[in-house]
């Protein structure tokens, strides 16, 4: 059991990490080529798939631009300020790194529920659901601000004692995992693995707009989370991608801002600062009264 | 309402993950023993650079100027001998409590518990605490350090 308490240097994590991401995105787009043939034989293919799956790419280096070189620096900076809190004394070995990205897991799941569920963080996420079709290159697919909430979610690592680094580089194996979730190409798997993790199944569920569908199955690299936490839902009806209400266009523009246009009209539209505050914070499908009546909350969920 | 208190427990419950989770790895190190008793306490060196498992690497810790001059064991504050490693060993001296410290190791290869050397150019490896180069020879105040990790690369001038 030695090897899995020997303490491993951080640079040797993160060329790891480097090394383990380079490779999926490389994999992933032979993959999708996998996934076009099938979509030209079973006659699915066209102009406004392509135009969907370049969108795709698109509003990717978008986002790697932003949180590479804006928010990167930021991003650290925030980590090992947290670090001076830091609760335990935990190394860094095979065992510990394990333990973190559960629990860096469970962060996520939190995060993920969070874009879902309050319309500030709705607003970006919303893009990664924008698309109407599901496979590999919708992985990519980012909003310009995905990067700022996990900072939030993740902390609570920090301050419990992993390091900084650690804690990134759990965060970036939970993503990595979900990459290879966004195809239609792999059924069910084996039953103990449906019920432990998440899997491209479960997470059909999570991109569907069919009203059973609608905020489930938020886990990343485990689905026993919603199963604990009361949001999981199983595919059986075939699943409609995409959002309740579509955004209709393959304009990566459009894409990345819709959320964000949404959530500026419906604020605009709201009348009163209680409505406006609940606009902002509030779940995405919560509508505020019309301007004029005399109900200031609406009833509740 | 019981969605909220739903949201409520699962909440806590996460809580209750994250701190049993790190408590869990806070217990899982190397040196669990040692460190459990006194987590700040000691001098934790990290040796790289070792080149080969053959030997020893043999470290002396001077607590004053004039001991570290002399290099000499007798006047060390503590001494160990570790089987070589290849690569980087870890070294604790856990019980050394204030400082400063300078460290002053060497790769002893052949095993004869001395440094070897032909017309004072070395044909071990060496390191020192503070030193930027192989030629680098600090003198205390350069090379002290105080309690924590501290890591020293081996050189070896023969290879
Ligand atoms: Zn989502």
């Amino acid at each position: 059991m030695d090897f899995l308490l020997t303490p491993i240097p951080l640079p040797q994590l993160t060329d790891f990490e480097t090394w383990v991401n380079d490779w999926v995105f490389v994999l992933s787009f032979a993959f999708l080529g996998v996934e076009l043939v099938r979509y030209a034989v079973q006659k699915r293919l066209n102009w406004s798939l392509l135009g969907d799956t370049i969108s795709n790419y698109i509003t990717f280096a978008g986002f790697i631009v932003l949180n590479y070189i804006v928010l990167g620096v930021f991003y650290l900076a925030a980590y090992f300020y947290f670090q001076q809190f830091a609760l335990f004394d935990i190394e860094t070995n095979l065992a510990t790194v394990a333990i973190c990205i559960v629990l860096a897991d469970l962060a996520y799941y939190w995060e993920h529920r969070f874009t879902h569920r309050v319309n500030v963080a709705w607003a970006t996420h919303t893009v990664h659901h924008s698309s109407p079709h599901f496979n590999i290159s919708v992985a990519n697919r980012f909003g310009p601000m995905d990067g700022v909430w996990p900072i939030f979610f993740h902390a609570p690592l920090i301050v419990a004692g992993f390091d900084p680094l650690v804690v990134l580089f759990a965060e970036i194996m939970v993503q990595t995992y979900q990459t290879i979730l966004h195809t239609e190409v792999i059924g069910k798997l084996p039953r103990p693995f449906e019920f432990f993790f998440n899997t491209p199944s479960h997470h059909r569920v999570h991109h569907g707009s069919n009203a059973q569908y609608l905020d489930k199955n938020y886990g990343g690299v485990f689905i026993i989370w919603d199963r604990m936490f009361g949001t999981f839902a199983k595919e059986e009806e075939p699943v409609v991608y995409g959002l309740v209400r579509p955004i209709n266009s393959v304009n990566p523009v459009v894409i990345w801002f819709h959320g964000f246009t949404r959530l500026g009209a419906k604020v605009a539209h709201a009348p009163g600062l209680f409505s406006k505050l609940r606009a902002i914070l509030g779940p995405p499908e919560w509508e505020p009264p019309e301007r004029g009546t005399r109900q200031r909350f609406a009833p509740a969920e | 309402m019981l969605s909220t208190i739903r949201l409520f427990v699962s909440l806590t419950v996460s809580f209750f993950i994250l701190a049993a989770g790190a408590w869990a790895a806070s217990t899982l190190s190397s040196h669990a023993a040692a460190e459990n008793t006194n987590v700040s306490a000691g001098l934790t060196l990290q040796v790289t650079d070792i080149r080969n498992d053959k030997g020893k690497i043999i470290v002396l810790v001077f607590d004053d100027a004039a001991a570290f001059q002399s290099d000499d064991v007798n006047k060390a504050v503590a001494y160990q001998e570790v089987n070589a490693a290849q690569g980087t060993l870890e070294i604790d001296f856990a019980n050394l409590t204030e400082g400063p410290y300078a460290v002053s190791l060497f790769h002893d290869e052949n095993g004869d518990y001395d440094f070897n050397m032909v017309d004072g150019y070395p044909l071990e490896g060496y390191g020192i605490s503070g030193a930027s180069g192989p030629l680098d020879e600090p003198d205390f105040q350069k090379a002290a350090v105080t309690l924590g990790t501290v890591t020293i690369r081996v050189f070896y001038l023969d290879s």
